[in-house]
């Protein structure tokens, strides 16, 4: 039986020290790959720690009595921590109100830039009209066109219509997106066409077709636009800074800008201030943080 | 040139599932041996091993007498080809094959010439500064294959580098492999679920089910003298039938008795399923299609009723059932038997095999 | 009655892209037009073009010190962001690349400068880089004044910004190094390639299509950055970080030259374009797949 020759063939070979060599090299290389492993990790940690530096200095200033910053020895974390900061941020400026107009602003733009979106893309993957491949080409040059070359005619536009100051100059120039259109109709692409007749041949109505059907299937495109959407409306600086001159309509980004003085007393009042208004968009980010990967590559990179 | 060896080697993963288990095989200097079994039977896995690809939980591997368990996948030895080809797609097809040779820091013209000549071996000298892309299946393949024999290893593995072809190439792709084999003597580990190209390849064939070696033997030991009833079903096209039978006497003459068909048997195959304790025990009768036959004795004949004849010109085969069980039997081309007709089959006995209905275990395996 | 009908069809169609096609013409194409108009005119204060001079502003600026400057500092400013913002985020994509405990974290990490906005950033910067109080000069025992000194606030302010940039560029090469093919690093492994054969040969190569994309990506958005300028150096001292969309800024709402800063949107927007045509031509040669 040729099987019982194989088992029992170690010919020559004497197995102690088989089991002692091996248990040597089983030793190096778990060595090995030991090091390598905490390189790895070191080596993350190491970067980790200088891309999220930043961050942790703000949160740990934040936190900070202001007479504990001025001191030149290395003070990394507060010794006795308080909120008066925050307080006093909250106190100082209407931040509260930046806050809620912020989200109002970057919330109407997310829903808006999604809804104009999704219409825009549905009727160049799945409807048939004359001119429709040059309006989708005119759409992708747009993105060719940075918004600081348009931005001084838009204000002097808003301006000569006194629309300076108020929610809707800073929510409607944003309405729509050429990024947006283009990753929804890659989305809409993948899909075949005939998804869209056995529709029309049920009696489906276009408006309903896209409401009950296309956007419940790119639940992740729309998730990921979403996310990117609002930290971009949220982060917002030219623009807001250029139409709001009252405290009443401005966003988060201009409102922190009045607690930036040269006063030194105020400094640890600032960065409260802004790591009360980066926490939003952080949050945002990070439970969107897996949509948004799924929904940006998986149609777009690869398409 | 290598031998290889494997000793007890068994591959767990953290979540306890067990891949490999027991694995011992001794593989001779420039032997062709093949991994074959169903998918998830742990043959990949065990090549992956050889390979360096995967950790080796427990056991041996040696390479050339020289224990490989803990050396770098490009400290063995060793070269492989992927089932996806793993070319490289930004490289062209000379770069692709150069660069085993360039990372070893190889001269220029020594590189220059191998790749030149493996190029021309395999026909594809004309596709150099082709990138992968622009290949078709058949010239990625013989450029995966060209890219392992500028090497030249002492060891080539091959994970189903066949699988992703149509069927005429994967015919001609066997026999250049075969005569490649001839030419180079290199020793080939090649793993695959086709059993087709297992039985023609093949110096040696390990059948492998759950992470279990069931039969180590050359193809013709494999097909004549399965271990088993799992390696008997899985060896040979169309596959072997199995019916159950019950081992009795009617008079002086011992039979199997199958549903209402009598099959008569030899004194020595009788005397021998007494001295195992079979006599008036249920069995799983296997016969291979091949090994059924239009004439005979009527002392040893089952009736089958054919539902589907496939004349294949060579052959016709005739598909249907006898006592509720599926069965396939190969008749000649002058075979006349049409759907739905009844016809008498004489096994050959003599070639008809036994197995344990609980162990499942071939009772003739000698 | 045939063609009446589709013709209704389509008209229902064109409803879909109107709204999308409204902003981008209220909004995108009609103040694009009136940028290049207005760029061909001395305006008043309120921004109404007053007097046609033709390439005049065009010439005023490209004789200017003070436009060649800005140009030049936007110049080293978009090549420090890029470079550093890009070799960041890949550096992330790349420690990150294969799994071990802690993973997530770690690239949650990587990416979140995205989230975080220019003007927020440029506040926490002022504070680090402060001169006494600092941490920057604190770890490093230094004591300059980084955003005072010419020498060291364009670097500063680039190095904001090329953290900024590094959050989505590391999503960028994440996702290129997950389309590379797994099964050609354990054929290079089998090979005998090593670690750094294998990055210069097989992962940067496999990152070159999306690589070109984040280039072209990150160049626009540097060219720009107008946030940080604004509020950690206001383009000084003296006028080393006045980066082009500042100086637009500064011309038209400080000096209420809507002019001038028009066309210096406009000599922006040919940049980029310029920079973008450029790039994929070169990509057409170079990058085959």
């Amino acid at each position: 039986m040729e099987q019982q020759v194989i088992l029992t063939r170690t010919d020559g070979r004497d197995h102690a020290k088989v089991l002692e060599l091996q248990r040597e090299a089983g030793e190096r290389a778990k060595m090995r790959r030991r090091v390598r492993k905490v390189t790895l990790v070191t080596l993350n940690l190491i970067v980790a720690g200088i891309i999220l530096l930043p961050l942790l200095y703000a949160v740990s200033i934040a936190f900070m009595p202001s007479n504990e910053l001025f001191t030149t020895d290395l003070n990394l974390l507060p010794s006795h921590p308080t909120l008066e900061n925050f307080k006093q941020a909250l106190v100082k400026v209407p931040l509260a109100r930046f806050v809620g107009n912020s989200f109002l602003v970057a919330g109407c733009i997310t829903v808006g830039q999604i809804i104009s979106c999704s219409l825009a893309a549905f009727s160049f993957s799945f409807l048939e009209y004359k001119g429709k491949n040059i309006l989708f080409m005119i759409v992708m040059a747009t993105m060719m066109i940075p918004g600081e070359a348009t931005i001084i005619s838009n204000y002097l536009t808003v301006s000569k219509l006194g629309w300076l100051d108020t929610y809707p100059v800073l929510i409607i120039p944003y309405l729509t997106s050429a990024m947006g259109i283009f990753l929804f109709r890659q989305f809409y692409m993948s899909f075949p066409i005939s998804l869209y007749e056995s529709a029309k041949i049920d009696g489906c109505s276009n408006l309903r077709f896209i409401f009950k059907i296309l956007i419940p299937l790119t639940k992740a495109a729309i998730g990921a636009m979403a996310v990117y959407t609002f930290i971009n409306a949220w982060n917002m600086y030219m623009w807001p800074l250029l139409v709001t001159g009252s405290s009443i309509h401005r966003t988060v980004q201009i409102g922190i800008g009045m607690l930036d003085s040269e006063d030194s007393q105020s400094i640890t009042l600032m960065i409260a201030g802004v790591v009360m208004i980066i926490v939003p968009s952080i949050s945002i980010f990070i439970i969107g943080q897996k949509q948004l990967i799924r929904g940006m590559f998986s149609g777009a990179v690869k398409g | 040139m290598a031998n290889v060896s494997l000793v007890s080697v068994n591959k767990s993963y953290s979540n306890g599932f067990q891949a490999v288990k027991d694995f011992n095989l001794e593989i001779r200097d420039g032997e062709f041996i093949i991994f074959v079994g169903p998918s998830g039977c742990g043959k990949s896995t065990t090549l992956r091993m050889v390979a360096g690809l995967e950790d080796i939980s427990s056991g041996e591997l040696w390479i050339d007498n020289q224990l490989a368990n803990f050396l770098e996948p490009g400290e063995r030895g060793l070269s492989m080809v992927f089932q996806n080809y793993a070319l490289y797609p930004y490289m062209s097809v000379y770069e692709n094959m150069a660069f085993g040779l360039r990372v070893n820091h190889l001269e220029k013209a020594e590189i220059d010439k191998r790749v030149r000549e493996a190029a021309e071996l395999l026909q594809i000298s004309h596709l150099l500064d082709r990138k992968p892309n622009a290949l078709s299946g058949g010239q990625k393949q013989r450029v995966a294959i060209g890219s392992v024999l500028v090497r030249k290893p002492k060891l080539f593995l091959m994970d189903e580098p066949l699988s992703n072809l149509d069927a005429k190439l994967r015919t001609q792709m066997r026999v250049e492999l075969a005569k490649i084999h001839r030419q180079f003597g290199a020793t080939i580990i090649y793993v695959t679920h086709d059993q087709v190209e297992a039985m023609t390849l093949g110096d040696r064939i390990v059948v492998m089910k759950e992470g279990v070696i069931q039969q180590v033997a050359s193809p013709n030991e494999l097909y004549n003298n399965p271990v088993n009833q799992f390696v008997a079903g899985f060896i040979g096209s169309p596959a072997m039938n199995f019916l159950k039978v019950l081992v009795t006497r009617e008079g002086e003459q011992a039979i199997l008795k199958c549903g209402e068909y009598r099959l008569a048997i030899s004194k020595i195959l009788e005397r021998r399923l007494q001295e195992k304790g079979y006599l008036g025990k249920e069995l799983m009768l296997g016969i291979r299609p091949e090994d059924l036959h239009e004439d005979g004795s009527e002392t040893c004949r089952l009736q089958m009723n054919v539902m589907v004849r496939e004349g294949l010109g060579a052959e016709v085969l005739l598909h249907g059932e006898i006592i509720g069980e599926p069965v396939c039997a190969k008749m000649p081309p002058s075979c006349q038997v049409q759907n739905h007709e009844k016809i008498w089959l004489y096994p050959d006995m003599s070639k008809v095999k036994l197995f344990d209905l609980e162990t499942e275990e071939n009772i003739l395996y000698i | 009655m045939n063609t009446k009908k589709k013709k209704g069809f389509s008209l229902g169609a064109y409803c879909y892209v109107l709204p999308a096609m409204l902003v981008f013409a209220v909004f995108l194409f009609y103040p694009f037009v009136k940028t290049i108009y207005l760029s061909l005119y001395k305006t008043n204060k309120m921004g109404e073009a007053k007097l046609f001079v033709g390439m005049g502003n065009y010439i005023d600026l490209l004789t200017s010190a003070s436009f060649r400057n800005s140009l030049i500092v936007t110049a080293i400013f978009v090549v420090i962001v890029v470079a550093g913002g890009m070799m960041l985020g890949l550096l992330g994509a790349v420690l990150c690349n294969r799994a071990f405990p802690g993973i997530r974290i770690f690239s949650t990490a990587y990416a979140l400068p995205m989230a975080i906005a220019s003007s927020s950033a440029a506040l926490i910067f002022k504070i680090m880089l402060h001169p006494s109080i600092g941490i920057v000069n604190k770890l490093l025992h230094l004591n300059i004044n980084w955003i005072n000194d010419p020498k060291y606030a364009l670097v500063c302010v680039a190095i904001l910004t090329a953290w900024l940039n590094s959050g989505i560029n590391f999503l960028y090469f994440s996702a290129g190094l997950s389309n590379i093919d797994e099964s050609i690093y354990e054929r290079a492994s089998v090979d005998g390639a090593n670690a750094v054969q294998k990055f210069f040969r097989l992962t940067l190569p496999g990152l070159s299509p999306i690589m070109f994309y984040t280039l072209v990506v990150n160049i626009i958005q540097a060219f720009q950055s107008f946030g940080q300028v604004k509020i950690l150096t206001k383009g000084g001292p003296g006028e080393s970080t006045n980066l082009i969309v500042y100086s637009i800024y500064r011309d038209a709402f400080f000096n209420y030259r809507f002019g001038s800063a028009a066309a210096e949107s406009v000599i922006l927007f040919l940049i980029i374009l310029v920079l973008t045509l450029l790039m994929f031509k070169a990509e057409k040669k170079g990058v085959s797949y």
